[in-house]
């Protein structure tokens, strides 16, 4: 018998590895031994062929006569190759097979995993061969490392093992060990292949495997016991209490009963004008001993101190419309609801409760339209002049109706008072509409009332790119155009079975028409979601449509410049050779790795996720590789698809094509209103050339968004040589939107941050040049789209960045490292608990803005910690961090993430008053735009309800309103928007506020509006520009540039640049959902794989 | 009088005729004193063991949860004198000369710069800490000098401490790097936490007692079931019986772990260091891992007066770093050794 004597392991290994040995005998059992020197003497069971043994020969392995010798027996050849120790980074998250030493060993390893809380596990019994007794094996799904410990001591009797293949279960390695020919081997049907790390091979049945719990008894302490339900005892009567609070809140409504006259009299005589001008009075009782309620209005200021002998209330906080006198306290406390209709049943009441002692109280109410301004009532004269005092004299008599009280509420005689302010104002013509001009700015026309229609889904036009016989052209173009119109009206989720077809066969459609990038686009969609068989097709179809009559994988990467095409052959060739059977597979995985990570820049993120996922099921598992590529793509959309790299044609651009001629025409109009209309000016603004100037960069910016490079372009010039770019101010600002409208028609998401150079040069102004930048860019949102500035605070701390010195520092470092590191020491910093708030807070919204700049997988745990140590913090700022939290885990891909901090967002947002600023600062679009972004629909809908709910009160302010009527309108509940629309018309109007109250209204109202159908957004924005004639200011930006009129520019623009997106429309909902479901399935993968 | 220099000097075999009695006796007095307290057995069960083993314990809680009074009491009950005592409140004003005594001012003028130890920390033998982080980096670098090699420099020459037990604490574990080394020190870390949602009542009637003890001068829990003597002859006999050889029945030379560490008990111990240090990055350096040893030798030793038990590595509970570990930890060890 012969014997083959190989010099060393290795040696063998190679023979194995290139087939030297053929299968069917490298697969039968041997035995062999090992001399000192590392030779191995194999006595196959199964002889090679002869000419097989004379190749073997001539590569120098000895065929010799065997002699006697130890031999150990081996179950094949592998296992004459020795297993490595590879360290056990953490515990598998799949199933791992345990063979304890013996049957009896099983319940307590069993015992200790239930204990642990891993009750995944199923059990073999089965007699072991040449032993006495039973063996038993047991199978747990993603055990706990506690366990695995026990199996890593070599000196212990249990084993533990992996599947040598993730997704097979027929040969399993030892854990702590590697098999070089693991993937390789194959078990015999119903057997199990358990390759140990040391000592022989082993082999077992598989199965018949039970549930453990089939071989569990749980017993119960005690046994149940059934309870009957009975009816209640009765009901429960609880006598609600005004009782002493410990503190005392500000009064904002007095009740005056005895010598109310006179004690409004004295207070209109001494009290400054505006701090009358804050209260409300209502009248009612007896014309000869009236009872006079006064109120202040509610705002941000503290009500005042008025001194007042009657009784004082002030407002419950959840119900704004009770009032409780001052040290008043309602026990128990009761919810909202149950409050709202016991004490105020009616809307539109002011009720207080007047207390009749013993814990007693009576509830008293007006209705809210009996409340007049009080400076109203009051006119100021001159002693001396006889002739003003009669119209005083007889404004102090009051025409009372007769006053009523019915079962404990005041019924307000006054209900005549309900009539419109005009009709009370009419006869006593007020303090301020007297002194001032009686001539009002012109105002509009009053306007039609807004209503919502429902926009229609345009035909997508497609630009032809291969030749084809106008005939053929003409009917493939139509049938895609027909499938793409079809595609947008769907209303089925992204990942649906009907647009798994669409995309099929929209993918040959562009194939034929030689538009090969959108068909790539469309075929990786197709594969996206399909299933294992599907997939299988789609792969082949896939390549054959990419190397159709091209080069061979091998041709195109052998190319010293390879295109788009290339790239994406070659990754459609790598897909198919895994996924397609048979397929020829690429001889050299790493230099295919390597090429491709010089070149995959061309593919798209769902084709790079595809090829990588590819290269690691051909590496036979490259966890480091996959992960790596995981934090790249996730990096890639950080700001989202790209529209110009992953999204098709007919998609790009929001994609509404058949309202893009109107709006650019609205565009055109609208800049020409800027130009030409003559508005009011300051005395101190600089030369209307240089206002116009950073307007027409406004419109270049805007134009560039929409694509309209031979606009944007000449009008970026003409500004640029408006200004004087040698001057500090100019020169910035010239270059920061000059590059904004580079990277808008590069196709760069708005969220880019501007090119370092320029960035840096901020850190290089003055502190005074610095203010005036930074109070355009607090304007601007096309110049600055991300970053909230507080110029004015800056300026006076005079600090280069508001959020602190750290955060100017790390502006200017662009190594990715380096501000991973820096951003991770100041996380320790700002949840180092003994930080006072006021730091903690200034640090953790500094560093959200800067989180984007971190890897995803550092930078999540980062923003966990940040959010944990936000409670302590006052409600508006926690508001304002969540929404840009809630943005970051959506760009990290973070469900679970997004809708806990959704949830925790809307129980902040409830608990914040009406009134609150945070409500303008628009978190609830930030926060629905991240919450769609990662599929959480429904708790986007129950962010803008409880948004909704709390903002109802007639005093919360039109901003806050109109981010809740975005909300809706993103959502396509229009309907329910309108009536905020109308209201912000209205106040705008009527000129109400000062003019940055009423700037800051029209960016809400065209920011709100841009999420409405077309045909509601376009007249809308129309409308705010007609503001213009009357808006300037004297701020000290006007030594450069006339800030409120650039400011108007830009919020029209970025609306029409958002309806022309279609950022209202369905398309921009799909990309969100498209987006979710690239997240998803890369982030799966990476947890099974990785 | 002090009996230590004789401590020292005493042999196994003198130790061995006494052992017994001495465990009996440090029994009796870690339960006495435990029942003077309400829900802080456990913490004094560890204070003993750090005492006999001579390793220094951090105790972590908020005010208010009888950290020092843990540390009066067991004091009394030990009855130590004033002049092997010496406890201090840091702040992080506190001076070095209020630690480890003030310059001598005489000997300053001759060009010599020596502390004045007397009744300070050098000349102690029971040392409590309390807000042991908030010192100064002075205070600091002196105590990690006193705590790793019992000296302190006198002139620039090292001279040798009393030190042998040392208790500190804090309402919270600082997570600054600066402050890593001292804590690495404390090779056992234990929460202080209030016990009056589960021992309301019991709080209150303890409480109150306490109160009128303190008022009428009286100490009921000093019961004089044990001194400091019996700790430090506690000490010396378990380091002379750890470091003894003795041979098998077969011939080998057996190590203490063969005698009093089980192989099943090395190896669950084992498991529980590694799945800590993996799963929840508890850092445990080679030199806590002998402390370790150590410190399970003596709580074996006190309890049960043998071998290592499974109960016993229930005080790798004590390892955790932050409060957050502090807490995760003592809910998981014994979750992972079944005694939960």
């Amino acid at each position: 018998m012969s014997m083959l004597v190989f010099t060393s392991e290795e040696a063998l290994h190679l023979a194995l590895t290139s087939g030297l040995v053929p299968a069917e005998v490298q697969a039968a059992p041997a035995r062999y031994h090992r001399t000192p020197d590392g030779a191995l003497h194999v006595l196959p069971e199964v002889m090679p062929a002869k000419d097989v043994l004379a190749h073997l020969a001539s590569l120098g392995v000895q065929v010799t006569r065997s002699r006697a010798m130890e031999a150990t027996p081996v179950l094949c050849w592998a296992e004459l190759v020795t297993a490595r120790r590879v360290p056990l980074e953490s515990a598998p998250t799949g199933p791992v097979l345990f063979l304890p030493p013996s049957a009896d060993a099983l319940l307590p390893l069993a015992g200790e995993m239930l204990r642990l809380g891993c009750d995944r596990q199923e059990v073999c019994f089965a007699q072991a061969s040449g032993e006495s007794g039973q063996r038993a094996l047991l199978r747990a799904m993603a055990p706990p490392y506690f366990t695995l410990t026990s199996a890593l001591d070599a000196s212990g009797p249990l084993r533990a093992f992996v599947p040598a293949v993730p997704g097979q279960h027929a040969v399993w390695v030892e854990v702590g060990y590697t098999h070089p020919l693991a993937r390789t081997l194959h078990a015999p049907a119903g057997t199990l292949l358990l390759v140990r790390g040391e000592g022989p091979w082993l082999t077992a049945p598989d199965g018949p495997w039970t549930d453990l719990y089939q071989h569990t008894d749980l017993r119960l302490p005690a046994t149940g016991e059934d309870w009957t339900p009975a009816p209640p005892p009765g009901r429960l009567t609880v006598p609600l209490r005004l009782t002493r609070a410990a503190r005392t809140e500000p009064a904002s409504l007095w009740v005056l009963r005895e010598d109310a006259l006179a004690q409004v009299e004295s207070l209109v005589h001494t009290v400054p004008e505006p701090l009358l001008a804050q209260l409300r009075f209502a009248v009612t009782g007896p014309p000869e001993a009236p009872c006079i309620v006064l109120r202040a209005r509610a705002g941000r200021e503290r009500p005042p101190e008025l001194g007042l002998s009657g009784m004082a209330y002030a407002p419950l906080p959840q119900l704004a419309d009770l009032f409780l006198p001052c040290d008043g306290l309602l026990e128990p406390p009761v919810r909202r609801d149950r409050l709202r209709a016991l004490l105020v049943p009616q809307a539109d009441t002011v009720t207080w409760l007047h207390p009749t002692g013993d814990g007693g109280f009576r509830a008293e109410r007006l209705p809210e339209s009996a409340f007049q301004p009080l400076d109203t009532w009051v006119d100021y004269v001159v002693d001396a002049d006889a002739d003003a005092l009669m119209p005083w004299v007889r404004s102090a008599s009051f025409d009372f109706a007769a006053f009523e009280a019915a079962e404990g509420e005041w019924q307000s005689a006054a209900r005549a008072m309900q009539s419109d302010e005009e009709d009370d104002r009419s006869p006593r013509a007020t303090r301020r509409s007297r002194r001032e001009a009686p001539a009002p700015p012109v105002t509009p026309a009053s306007p039609p009332p807004i209503v919502a229609v429902r926009v229609a889904q345009p035909a997508p036009t497609g630009v032809r790119l291969a030749p084809l016989t106008p005939a053929q052209s003409s009917a493939v173009e139509e049938e895609l155009s027909s499938l793409e119109k079809s595609f947008l009206a769907l209303e089925v989720p992204a990942d649906s079975p009907q647009r798994q077809e669409l995309w099929t066969r929209m993918a040959e459609l562009n194939g034929r028409l030689g538009r090969k990038r959108d068909a790539s686009l469309c075929w990786t969609r197709a594969l996206w979601s399909a299933s294992d068989t599907e997939a299988t097709e789609l792969a082949r179809r896939w390549s054959d449509s990419e190397n159709e009559g091209g080069a061979t994988p091998a041709e195109r990467m052998a190319s010293p410049a390879p295109t788009g095409d290339d790239v994406r052959g070659v990754a459609s060739s790598l897909v198919r050779a895994v996924r397609v059977p048979g397929a020829p597979a690429p001889v050299d995985v790493a230099a295919l790795q390597r090429w491709l990570d010089r070149h995959d820049a061309e593919l798209d993120v769902r084709a790079l996720w595809l090829t990588r996922t590819a290269l690691d099921t051909l590496a036979g598992g490259d966890a480091l590789g996959l992960a790596r590529a995981g934090d790249r793509l996730l990096e890639m959309l950080q700001r989202g698809l790209s529209l110009a790299r992953d999204v098709p044609r007919f998609l790009r651009g929001g994609t509404d094509s058949a309202h893009a001629p109107r709006v650019l025409a609205q565009l055109e109009a609208l800049l020409e209103r800027f130009e030409h209309t003559p508005r009011r000016r300051s005395s101190i603004e600089a030369a209307p050339a240089l206002t116009l100037a950073y307007v027409r960069y406004v419109f270049a910016v805007g134009l560039a968004r929409l694509g309209q490079a031979d606009r944007a372009r000449p009008l970026a010039s003409a500004a640029a040589e408006a200004v004087d770019a040698k001057e500090a101010i100019h020169g910035f600002l010239s270059r920061a939107y000059g590059a904004r409208v580079a990277q808008a028609l590069e196709g760069q998401p708005p969220e880019t941050p501007l090119p370092s150079d320029i960035a840096a040069e901020l850190n290089a102004l003055g502190t005074f040049q610095r203010y005036k930048v930074d109070r355009l860019r607090q304007a601007s949102a096309l110049l600055e789209p991300s970053e909230r500035l507080d110029p004015a605070r800056a300026f006076g701390r005079g600090a280069r960045d508001l959020r602190g010195e750290e955060f100017a520092a790390l502006r200017d470092v662009k190594d990715p490292a380096q501000v991973a590191a820096r951003v991770e020491a100041l996380t320790g910093r700002a949840t180092d608990a003994t930080l006072p708030a006021e730091e903690r807070q200034r640090i953790i919204g500094g560093l959200l803005d800067t989180l984007p700049r971190v890897a995803p997988a550092r930078a999540l745990p980062l923003l966990n910690r940040l959010v944990s140590s936000m409670e302590a913090l006052p409600g508006e700022a926690q508001a304002v961090m969540l929404g840009d939290a809630l943005t970051l885990a959506a760009l990290f891909g973070r469900a679970d993430h997004a809708m806990t901090l959704a949830a925790r967002l809307r129980k902040v947002l409830t608990a914040l008053a009406p009134t609150s600023p945070a409500w303008g600062q628009g978190i609830l679009g930030v926060s629905l735009r991240g919450l769609r972004r990662v599929g959480l629909s429904r708790e986007a809908a129950e962010l803008v309800d409880a948004a909704q709910e709390r903002l109802t009160g007639p005093k919360t302010p039109l901003t806050a309103r109109l981010g809740v009527a975005a909300g809706l309108a993103m959502q396509g509940r229009t309907a329910e928007a309108v009536d905020v629309f109308d209201a912000a018309f209205e106040s705008l109007g009527a000129a109400k506020g000062g003019l940055p109250e009423r700037l800051a209204l029209m960016r809400s109202l065209a920011s709100a509006l841009a999420h409405a159908p077309v045909e509601l957004a376009l007249p809308g924005l129309a409308r705010i520009s007609e503001g213009l004639p009357i808006i300037t200011d004297s701020y000290n930006t006007n030594s450069h540039f006339c800030l409120s009129v650039v400011e108007l520019a830009d919020a029209l623009v970025l609306g029409h640049v958002e309806v022309a997106q279609g950022t209202g429309a369905r398309a921009r909902s799909w990309l969100d959902e498209d987006e979710f479901l690239v997240r998803r399935r890369i982030h799966r993968e990476l947890e099974e794989r990785t | 009088m002090s009996s230590h220099p004789a401590i020292s000097e005493l042999t196994f075999d003198a130790l061995s005729s006494e052992a017994h009695g001495l465990r009996e006796r440090l029994n009796r007095f870690r339960l006495a004193l435990g029942r003077h307290f309400v829900g802080k057995q456990t913490l004094v069960d560890l204070m003993t063991v750090a005492a006999v083993a001579q390793e220094p314990l951090l105790l972590v809680g908020p005010p208010g949860t009888a950290k020092s009074d843990l540390v009066l009491k067991f004091r009394d009950a030990l009855r130590i004198p004033n002049e092997d005592y010496f406890e201090y409140l840091l702040t992080r004003f506190t001076e070095p000369s209020e630690v480890l005594g003030p310059i001598d001012i005489n000997l300053l003028r001759q060009g010599r710069y020596i502390r004045r130890e007397g009744g300070k920390l050098p000349t102690a033998r029971l040392v409590f800490l309390d807000e042991v982080f908030k010192a100064s980096s002075a205070i600091l670098n002196a105590l990690l000098t006193v705590i790793n090699e019992r000296k302190f420099y006198q002139d620039g020459a090292p001279q040798p401490v009393k030190l042998k037990v040392l208790f500190a604490a804090t309402n919270e574990l600082p997570e600054h790097a600066e402050l890593g080394a001292l804590k690495d020190r404390f090779c056992l870390k234990a929460a202080c936490r209030p016990v009056q949602d589960r021992y309301f009542l019991e709080l209150l009637d303890s409480g109150l007692d306490s109160q009128t003890h303190r008022e009428m001068n009286q100490k009921p829990w000093a019961e004089g079931h044990a001194t400091l003597d019996d700790v430090l002859k506690a000490h010396r006999y378990l380091t002379l019986m750890m470091g003894k050889r003795e041979t098998g029945p077969d011939g080998r030379e057996l190590r203490d772990r063969d005698l009093f560490f089980r192989d099943d008990l090395l190896r669950e111990f084992r498991r529980v260091v590694q799945t800590l240090t993996r799963e929840d990055g508890v850092f445990i350096s080679d030199r806590k891992l002998v402390k370790l040893y150590r410190l399970l030798r003596t709580r074996a030793w006190i309890f049960h007066g043998g071998a290592v038990e499974r109960q016993d590595l229930q005080l790798l509970s004590y390892l955790g770093e932050t409060r957050e570990e502090i807490d995760l930890l003592e809910e998981k060890v014994p979750r992972l050794l079944g005694l939960s």
